[in-house]
């Protein structure tokens, strides 16, 4: 246990560093972009506002060499300040704030049914390897993987919500009606169930896979055949130790699918009409609001190296072999 | 020079006796000629003007039209057939980046170890890390969104999973006795490096970059149905943007160029798998249990 610490620290210093790095690129995407930088941060008010860009050039220090003005943006990150959005006329922390929650309860909720499903599918699949209810899953599976997110979205919107009518089509709530309590979680629930569904499709295919082959890669080492001569029930050397072996590849691909719980589900949730960050990127991408779109990717950046550095933590006590690398 | 030949010769053959006993890597790699076939004879193919607007807006399916036409009056068929091309040349051209880039990038991490391989690992880690959706629309917001740039940040952001495989490779490889060998016959580095390891570390690398070939179509065609894409380029993406406001009446508009992406996807998944399955010996799929 005694190389825990400077584990822990090595993988601190890293995350620190790839932070620090992402900023780096945030800052030189912005200030390489051709034209006068202020453009770029000012957007469409740089034509008609000269008072507001006159600040704004004081304020990111537009008069000072490249490397001054990266400090005041280090500084200015360091206090909260991502800058303000022309477009919504609020501070970016702000509007980010408000659409993370939406965001991480489609995100969590995909990731953990898509993890257990897949799992689940991958298990059974690989128990009855070669029979045709295995061989199907597979074929489905590759299916599932092999369509576009968004195409995958659209048909379910086209027959769940169009033809049968069993699901809204967009949104996170119901417009008209105005919910409290119980009955607000339900029809919050009402609307998730496409966009998760579209999610936990998307996903599944990973788990199912890196499970079925994990499993069938344990069947074939040594310690098995050592067991199964040494006469232990097949039963229980599958349940007590192949099991707990192949579940360390997908509980890696769940760790690092949670670095994406910010971004990954962009696509679905402009099609759903979702109210979170995917919704606010593409905005911020078609309407060329820098600000927002530097502190969406900012966010994101560090969502995933601080998911990556929970993931190790977790990973270490799983699996006793990392501690030595 | 002549053994050298029969040798290439031989292992070519063994390659292509084991891949063609997988059913499922042939129906793959079929389908694949045939989009490719299907791509480059495009301009040779009796079919509707893909940009011609001169059809009647919103025909279904019919014998003229075998998948209909959009809203703007132009035929889907060809639209469909045409965006084969962008698609591919995205697939083919980014992953090619990414290949080249984390060839060059894992051989050297992996030759000279040390302090670089340690700062080149640390390089990877953090290029693992980044978010390549997010960066590619900011990155295209703010530089423009012709199909250039977003194969090539496409192609410059993917490469760190094949600098982790050639690592590896290159890693065990550098211990080998013909590598020892050469390399105390006096033989340059990067001699060494270049004709002897990096010819026989780089099949694993090649089923990745097969495999993120489909990725980067993948990541192109969600662009493009963001609107985000290249406005010039006929791409199956944006066809499911354009077609997805009149889903609920003419679903052939958004519907075909999905599947076209979907079987596109199929068809580079399966021969990429196979080729990995071939190449790497330790997975055969047998379970007792």
């Amino acid at each position: 246990m005694s190389n825990i610490a400077p584990y822990l620290f090595r993988r601190g210093i890293q995350t620190i560093l790839t932070i620090f790095l992402i900023i780096i690129i945030n800052f030189f995407i912005i200030n390489l972009a051709p034209g006068d930088p202020i453009r770029v941060i000012a957007g469409e008010f740089a034509f008609s506002n000269p008072e507001y860009v006159k600040a704004l050039r004081k304020r990111w220090g537009l008069d000072k060499p490249l490397s001054e003005r990266f400090i005041i943006y280090l500084i200015n990150l360091f206090k909260g300040d991502m800058g303000f959005s022309y477009r919504y006329m609020q501070p970016v922390t702000t509007i980010i704030g408000e659409r993370i929650i939406p965001t991480l309860l489609l995100t969590f909720t995909s990731l953990i049914i898509a993890f257990l499903l897949g799992v689940l599918l991958g298990v059974f699949s690989a128990r009855k390897s070669g029979t045709l209810v295995d061989i199907s899953l597979s074929f489905t599976m590759i299916i599932l993987y092999s369509m576009p997110v968004f195409w995958l979205g659209i048909i379910l919107i086209l027959i769940f919500a169009v033809n049968l009518r069993l699901f809204p089509i967009a949104g996170m709530y119901s417009a008209r009606v105005k919910y409290e309590g119980v009955r607000l979680w339900l029809d919050i629930l009402w609307h998730m169930a496409l966009p998760v569904a579209t999610l936990v499709l998307a996903q599944l295919p990973v788990y199912y896979k890196i499970t079925k082959a994990s499993i069938l890669e344990q069947t074939r080492e040594d310690y098995v055949r050592t067991f199964t001569a040494y006469g232990f029930h097949r039963e229980t050397i599958f349940r007590r130790y192949i099991l707990r072996n192949a579940l360390l590849p997908p509980v890696t691909i769940f760790g690092l699918q949670l670095g994406f719980v910010l971004s990954g589900a962009a696509l679905v949730e402009i099609i759903f009409g979702w109210p979170g960050m995917g919704r606010l990127l593409l905005d911020a991408a078609f309407y060329r609001d820098y600000p927002l779109l530097m502190g969406l990717y900012l966010v994101t950046a560090i969502g995933v190296a601080a998911a990556n550095f929970l993931t190790d933590i977790v990973y270490m006590f799983l699996d006793p072999r990392v501690r030595l690398r | 020079m002549k053994t050298i030949i029969s040798r290439v010769m031989n292992k070519t053959r063994s390659f292509l006796k084991l891949y063609s006993q997988d059913k499922i890597g042939l129906l793959g790699l079929f389908l694949l000629l045939f989009i490719l076939f299907i791509a480059i004879l495009a301009p040779f193919l009796p079919l509707h003007d893909p940009y011609s607007i001169k059809y009647r807006r919103f025909l279904p399916i019919s014998w003229k039209h075998p998948l209909g036409t959009d809203h703007l009056g132009r035929d889907v068929f060809s639209r469909v057939i045409w965006g084969s091309r962008t698609s591919l040349i995205v697939g083919f051209v980014a992953a090619g980046i990414s290949a080249l880039v984390g060839i060059v990038t894992g051989s050297i991490a992996g030759y000279y170890g040390g302090l670089v391989d340690d700062i080149l690992s640390r390089i990877i880690d953090i290029f693992l890390m980044i978010p390549a959706f997010f960066l590619i629309l900011f990155i295209i917001a703010v530089y423009g969104n012709s199909i250039l740039y977003v194969m090539t940040v496409i192609g410059l952001l993917t490469w760190p999973s094949n600098a982790r495989i050639m690592r590896a490779q290159v890693l065990s490889l550098r211990e080998r006795e013909f590598v020892q060998a050469s390399l105390m016959m006096g033989i340059s580095d990067l001699r060494v490096l270049f004709k002897h390891i990096i010819p026989n570390a780089i099949h694993p690398v090649i089923a990745n970059t097969i495999l993120q070939a489909a990725n980067a179509i993948i990541i192109e065609t969600g662009i493009s149905y963001l609107g985000l894409g290249d406005p010039n380029a006929i791409s199956w993406g944006r066809m499911i943007y354009e077609g997805q406001g009149y889903i609920m009446s003419y679903w052939w508009i958004s519907f075909f160029p999905g599947l076209a992406i979907a079987i596109t996807v199929l068809s580079l998944y399966l021969v990429g798998e196979t080729l990995a399955k071939i190449l790497n010996p330790k997975r055969i799929e047998v379970s007792e249990f």
